[in-house]
C-alpha cells in the first residue's frame, strides 16, 4: 500500500517543497495580509478575520508545491508575489 | 486524479502523519481531559461551586482586601474574571493601564492573582495547582519553556497538511469506504478500515481544531503583519482586538471612590439573563473612574456576549453592546474560536460528544500509525528495513500508550496526595508525572509486543479510571449518584469523562482479545 516510489520526487527537491510550503507559504500570506489590511478601510473587521484567514491561506500554502514537479520553481514563485506584496503594500502606503 | 498526485499525496499523508503522531496523540489525548480542567480541580478538592457566594460576590470589601494587602490602587485597572466552574475569582491589577503589573511585582504583591468568593482570601495563582492544570498545560506543551507552545502550533499546522491531503486520497472512494468494516479479518484491515471511517466522521472537528489551534497557539504569526498596519502600535492591536480591553484616558483629577456594588448590580437588573464573566474598575479614584461589566448570554445564539460601562462619576452608562446582536469585529470572531475550541457553547452534554470525538481522533492516530507499518511490513523489504519501521511503531505506541496510563494513574495519585504537600503541587506532579512517563516509556519500549503491549495496557488503565472514580468517591464522599443530585453537574462530570475513559479501554481491550497473534 505505500506509495509508489516512481512517482516521488528526490530528497532534494522535497527539501525544496517542505521549506518552500512552510517559509515561503507564510510570507505569501503575511505579505498579501499586510498589503490587503493596509488597503480595506474597516481594519477591527480586518484584523479579526485575518486570524483564521491567515492560517488557512498558509496550510493551503504549505500544500500547493507538492502539485508541482519542480519544488524550487515554487520557491521562485511565493519569492515573486511576497515581493510584489511588498511591493505594492509601499507603493499605496 | 492523475496517479502522480494520489502516490503524491499518499506519501505526504503518511509521512506528516508518522511524524506529527506522538505530537499530535499528546494534544488530543490531554485536550480531552482538559475540556473539564476546571471542574478536575473541583472534582480533586472536593468542593462545590457556592453559586450564591458567587452571585452575592462583595466587590467593595475585596477591593479594600486588595488594599488591605499593600496595593495602592490609585489610577489602577482592575479585573475580576469569573471562572467556569471554581469559587475562585481571578484578579489583576493593573497599576499603569499597560497590563504589564510590575510595580506591584517589584514590591513583592501579585498582578494577578485569585480570590476565593466565600472568604476572599488571596492566593497566587497556582496556590493550588490542580490535575486538571496540568493536564491542560500539557496538551500545548506549556513545560517546554518558550517554544513548547510554538511546538504546538506547527503541528497544527502539519495536521491541517495531514487532513487535507487525507481528503485528497480518500475522495473518489470516500463514500463507499465510510461503509465498509470488516472488523472480523486480519488486524491490519481492520485498522485500514477504522481509520478512514472514523476519520470521516470527526473530519469537520479535526478541520476546526486544526485551524483555531493554529491561532491559539501561535497568534504572533497573525500579529506580525497586523503590527505592521497599526505601525508598530501593539497596544492599539490588542484592544482592537480585544475590545474589552480598551483603557481610558486619565483625567488627573481625583475623586471620593463611592461603592462599587450598586453599579455592578444595575448591570445585573438590566441583563438578568446575563453570566457575568469579567468585571473591570477602571481608573480607580480617579474623576474618569469606570465599571465595566461584560457577560455571556449562551441562550440567545452562538456567540452572544454584552458590556455595560458605567460612569462612576455620572452613573450613566456611557458605551452598551447588546446581547441581542452578533458583534462580528466586537469579540464576535474570537468568541467562534473559543467557543468551538473550548466546546463551552452547549453545556455538559456537548462536552462528553467532544470528549468521545477527541478519543476517536486519537484512534485514528493509532491506527494510522500501526497502518503505516503493517504496510511496509512485506516479503520484499528487508529484515533490516522491517525491524527500522517497527522501531518507529514501537516508540511511538509505547509513548502513547504510557500517557494513557499514567492519566489515568495521575487521577488517583492527586487524589492521594496529603493535604500538607498541597503547597508543592506543581512540582511534585511534574516529577511524578514526567520521570514515571519515561520509565513507562522504557520498559513499554523494550517489552513491545503490538498485541500482548495493547492489552495489558489498555486493561491498566481500565481498572485505574475505575480505582480513581471509587478513590474519590471514599475520600471526598462526592460518589458519582449523589453529585448526579447537585445543582450543577461539574463534579459529575468528571466522574462520567473517567467512565467513558474506561469503557473506551475496557472495548479496545475486548476487541483486542478476539485477535490471535499470528493474525496481527
Amino acid at each position: 500500500m505505500p506509495a509508489n516510489p516512481k512517482y516521488l520526487s528526490s530528497n532534494w527537491q522535497k527539501f525544496a517543497k517542505l521549506t518552500c510550503g512552510f517559509i515561503g507559504g507564510y510570507m505569501v500570506s503575511g505579505s498579501l495580509h499586510l498589503l490587503i489590511g493596509s488597503l480595506v478601510a474597516q481594519k477591527q473587521n480586518y484584523l479579526v478575520t485575518s486570524i483564521v484567514s491567515i492560517y488557512l491561506l498558509w496550510g493551503v500554502l504549505l500544500i500547493l508545491p507538492y502539485l508541482f514537479r519542480n519544488g524550487w520553481r515554487v520557491w521562485f514563485l511565493y519569492i515573486v508575489i511576497t515581493g510584489m506584496n511588498i511591493g505594492l503594500y509601499y507603493y499605496f502606503l | 486524479m492523475s496517479k502522480r498526485n494520489y502516490n503524491v499525496f499518499f506519501d505526504l499523508h503518511s509521512v506528516t502523519g508518522i511524524i506529527i503522531s506522538v505530537g499530535l496523540f499528546v494534544i488530543f489525548f490531554c485536550g480531552g481531559y482538559a475540556l473539564v480542567k476546571t471542574e478536575v480541580e473541583l472534582w480533586e478538592k472536593g468542593e462545590q461551586v457556592n453559586h450564591q457566594a458567587l452571585a452575592d460576590f462583595d466587590f467593595d470589601y475585596a477591593l479594600s482586601k486588595i488594599k488591605e494587602r499593600g496595593y495602592n490602587l490609585q489610577d489602577a485597572d482592575i479585573m475580576f474574571h469569573y471562572s467556569e466552574a471554581s469559587n475562585d475569582i481571578y484578579c489583576l491589577v493593573d497599576p499603569y493601564g499597560t497590563a504589564t503589573p510590575n510595580r506591584y511585582e517589584d514590591a513583592g504583591l501579585l498582578g494577578y492573582f485569585k480570590m476565593n468568593a466565600e472568604t476572599y482570601e488571596i492566593y497566587r495563582y497556582y496556590h493550588f495547582y490542580s490535575y486538571g492544570e496540568f493536564i491542560y498545560r500539557l496538551h500545548f506543551f506549556h513545560q517546554l519553556p518558550t517554544i513548547g507552545i510554538y511546538l504546538a502550533g506547527f503541528i497544527s499546522l502539519f495536521f491541517f497538511l495531514a487532513i487535507i491531503s487525507g481528503i485528497v486520497i480518500h475522495w473518489e472512494k470516500m463514500w463507499s469506504n465510510f461503509f465498509l468494516f470488516r472488523s472480523n479479518k486480519k488486524l491490519k484491515t481492520l485498522f485500514t478500515d477504522l481509520h478512514t471511517s472514523l476519520g470521516f466522521i470527526g473530519l469537520p472537528f479535526q478541520l476546526m481544531y486544526a485551524v483555531t489551534g493554529m491561532f491559539l497557539a501561535m497568534s504572533a504569526f497573525a500579529l506580525l503583519p497586523a503590527k505592521e498596519i497599526y505601525n508598530g502600535d501593539t497596544v492599539k492591536v490588542l484592544t482592537e482586538f480585544r475590545p474589552t480591553f480598551q483603557y481610558h484616558d486619565l483625567s488627573g483629577e481625583k475623586m471620593r471612590v463611592p461603592k462599587i456594588n450598586p453599579f455592578f448590580q444595575k448591570a445585573i437588573n438590566e441583563y438578568p439573563a446575563m453570566h457575568p464573566h469579567l468585571v473591570w474598575v477602571r481608573n480607580y479614584g480617579d474623576k474618569s473612574m469606570l465599571v465595566q461589566v461584560d457577560g455571556d448570554h449562551d441562550n440567545k445564539q452562538f456567540v452572544s456576549e454584552s458590556r455595560l460601562i458605567y460612569s462612576v462619576k455620572t452613573g450613566e452608562v456611557i458605551s452598551r453592546k447588546s446581547p441581542d446582536k452578533f458583534h462580528y469585529a466586537d469579540g464576535g470572531m474570537e468568541g467562534i474560536v473559543y467557543k468551538s475550541h473550548f466546546g463551552s457553547f452547549g453545556g455538559k452534554t456537548l462536552k462528553i460528544v467532544y470528549f468521545l470525538l477527541t478519543m476517536l481522533s486519537c484512534l485514528v492516530i493509532v491506527s494510522g500509525v500501526i497502518m503505516w507499518v503493517k504496510a511496509r511490513d512485506k516479503r520484499n523489504k528487508t529484515e533490516k528495513e522491517r525491524q527500522k519501521n517497527f522501531t518507529v511503531e514501537k516508540f511511538i505506541l509505547s509513548v502513547s500508550y504510557a500517557l494513557i496510563l499514567l492519566t489515568a494513574i495521575g487521577f488517583t495519585f492527586t487524589l492521594l496526595l496529603p493535604d500538607s504537600m498541597q503547597e508543592n503541587r506543581q512540582s511534585i506532579l511534574y516529577s511524578f508525572f514526567f520521570w514515571s512517563w519515561l520509565a513507562l516509556c522504557l520498559i513499554l519500549y523494550f517489552t513491545y509486543d503490538r498485541l500482548r503491549t495493547a492489552k495489558r495496557v489498555f486493561v491498566l488503565s481500565a481498572v485505574f479510571f475505575l480505582l480513581a472514580i471509587i478513590i474519590h468517591g471514599f475520600t471526598t464522599s462526592h460518589w458519582p449518584w449523589k453529585t448526579f443530585q447537585f445543582p450543577d453537574q461539574h463534579i459529575f462530570i468528571v466522574d462520567v469523562f473517567l467512565l467513558i475513559s474506561a469503557l473506551i479501554c475496557l472495548g479496545v481491550f475486548a476487541i483486542l482479545k478476539t485477535k490471535k497473534p499470528q493474525q496481527n
